[in-house]
């Protein structure tokens, strides 16, 4: 086998070469000075190590542009992207798919809450984190599981009592509780709303203000609805296991609720619990 | 056997050699006109998913058309242990939809258990070769089928290497006993920003390994006061990289070829137009 060259580095083993060379990746900003620190001097050119880290970074900036398109909105390219940086650096992706990454990116904004005046600003409005959260429950509900009704499960009805009944609901299903400032920003044209944001005075909301809103699929499109907080509360139960006799016994229980929803592909299982 | 099955396997293998890689704004249009595509090519993590339209669309697809599984996320020159749960995902997606070729690139994208998503460069050195080697044949083994390994674009070069990038490729494959799908843009780019020599490259190919190609488009970037060409996958082939792939396919006779376009996804004529150059060449009619 023909060798190119010999070199002063040769004692360098693959293991801790790719440690270096991953450590140069999750650097802030690729300086020369920083290729030193990391003991890759001499073994890379630094401009072309820099091209790796800002294809990396900038590959997961976008997958969070792409998983977060409001909270994008409302940040702006400047500010995102540092904070999208900030989370690469802080959280890297631990997951092979990278459709998986992004979860923890609504803790991340809670936790830049009071270091990035433009995030600050907004959080008096709107709590940003909760934004992210729902956006981050409309993407991933893409990918959920196929789960559907079968007719099998009405027999489950006929021969068993209440109690010993349970629902189980999709998996991409998620409810959450948001103010009216929160709301209008899942609904409303979002560059109108940004300004509308930048206008009002923060407000100070608490039950019985906050309204629930769910998300769930619907075929292959993610939707969202709002429901009564009798419906909310229903749905909250079925969620935490509560069985059928239970759930009759709910503010606004109706059957037609449990109908609607088995229409709407929420139910996706009757449970006959021994 | 079902009638199902039957179905599949008699397409199983490319009647054309010319696929395309398979993007969902496109899904719609092919299932209603069902074009002439050789095969379509996924991206296996964007159908790894546990339901939803990625999933359903993979195997609408594989009821018409042969597929080809193309992985980016083996991490095959790791030195982290193997990932089997990422493996027993790609290898029951194998199973349903018999993909005529699995690949991987010559790359690693993970270490100590946090994910790059890039492919990020080998040394060329024996050290690797032998690494690497190794664990495509226990991939090989798992999966219960050879799996074609992919050239990747560089950016630098390691001063320590002691193997050019051919002989590096060459002895991989002849080690772990796998194939080899050739990308022809990944080699310009890598020519471009490295000093790759072509002509000895060509020499080195193991061409009877050569199960499937890939062409691409590339930016041209700056970097200080370098040039240097960025493999985006976002625009069509260069005119360089045509006559490259037309000398190639002197060495190595018609193969499977595909078009690779991620990024900027165009119309899906402008992307049949882009395969068809490739039939053209493949029968002489473009030269």
């Amino acid at each position: 086998m023909k060798t190119v060259k010999h070199s002063d580095h040769s004692d360098l083993r693959l293991p801790e070469l790719q440690t270096l060379f991953w450590q140069a990746i999750l650097q802030p900003v690729m300086h020369s000075d920083s290729v030193d620190q990391t003991n890759l001097k001499g073994l890379v050119d630094s401009d072309a190590m820099a091209i790796y880290q800002d294809t990396v970074q900038t590959a997961h900036v976008e997958a969070l542009k792409t998983s977060y398109p409001k909270i994008y909105a409302l940040l702006g390219e400047q500010v995102f992207k540092g904070l999208a940086r900030g989370y690469f650096i802080n959280y890297p992706p631990t997951e092979p798919n990278l459709i998986a990454y992004g979860g923890r990116f609504p803790e991340w904004l809670k936790q830049a809450k009071n270091d990035v005046l433009p995030i600050t600003q907004l959080f008096q409005k709107i709590d940003l984190s909760l934004l992210a959260q729902f956006e981050w429950a409309f993407e991933q509900g893409y990918y959920s599981e196929d789960k559907q009704f079968s007719e099998k499960d009405l027999q489950v009805l006929s021969n068993t009592e209440p109690q010993n009944i349970r629902f189980k609901i999709h998996p991409a299903i998620k409810l959450f509780y948001f103010n009216s400032n929160l709301v209008s920003v899942i609904e409303a044209e979002l560059v109108n709303v940004v300004t509308t944001l930048k206008k009002q005075n923060p407000i100070k909301v608490s039950p019985p203000y906050l309204k629930p809103v769910v998300v769930f699929r619907d075929g292959w499109k993610m939707e969202w609805l709002k429901l009564s907080r009798e419906e909310a509360a229903i749905l909250q139960g079925v969620q935490n296991g509560s069985r059928w006799n239970t759930l009759s016994q709910l503010d606004g229980y109706e059957e037609r609720v449990l109908e609607e929803w088995l229409k709407l592909g929420w139910i996706v299982q009757i449970e006959q619990i021994l | 056997m079902t009638k199902s099955e039957a179905h599949l396997s008699d397409i199983a293998t490319p009647q054309l050699s010319a696929g395309l890689g398979l993007r969902s704004a496109h899904v719609g249009e092919i299932m209603q006109t069902l074009p002439k595509v050789g095969w379509f090519e996924l991206l296996t993590d964007n159908h790894l998913v546990k339901g939803g339209r990625a999933k359903a669309e993979a195997y609408a697809i594989r009821e018409h058309y042969p597929v080809s599984l193309h992985c980016v996320n083996m991490s095959i020159g790791s030195t982290d242990p193997i990932n089997w749960d990422y493996l027993s995902g790609i290898k029951t997606l194998s199973n349903d939809l018999q993909p005529w070729v699995i690949s991987d690139h010559l790359c690693w994208t993970s270490i100590h258990g946090q994910y790059s998503h890039e492919l990020l460069p080998m040394p060329y050195t024996e050290e690797s070769v032998m690494h690497i080697a190794e664990r495509i044949r226990s991939i090989q083994d798992f999966l219960g089928r050879r799996i074609a390994i992919e050239n990747v674009s560089t950016y630098l070069n390691f001063n320590h290497a002691t193997l050019t990038e051919a002989e590096f490729v060459s002895s991989v494959v002849t080690e772990a006993d796998c194939d080899f799908l050739f990308d022809v843009n990944n080699l310009y780019v890598s020519h471009k920003n490295t000093g790759e020599d072509i002509a000895n490259y060509l020499k080195e190919v193991p061409w009877n390994r050569v199960v499937e190609m890939h062409l691409a488009g590339f930016d041209v970037r700056q970097k200080g006061n370098n040039e240097y060409l960025l493999d985006t996958h976002s625009c069509p082939v260069s005119d360089d990289v045509w006559t490259l792939y037309k000398q190639v396919l002197k060495h190595s006779g018609n193969v499977p070829t595909l078009i690779e376009w991620d990024n900027s996804i165009p119309e899906w004529s402008t992307l049949y137009q882009e395969m068809q150059k490739i039939i053209r060449i493949q029968s002489n009619e473009d030269s």
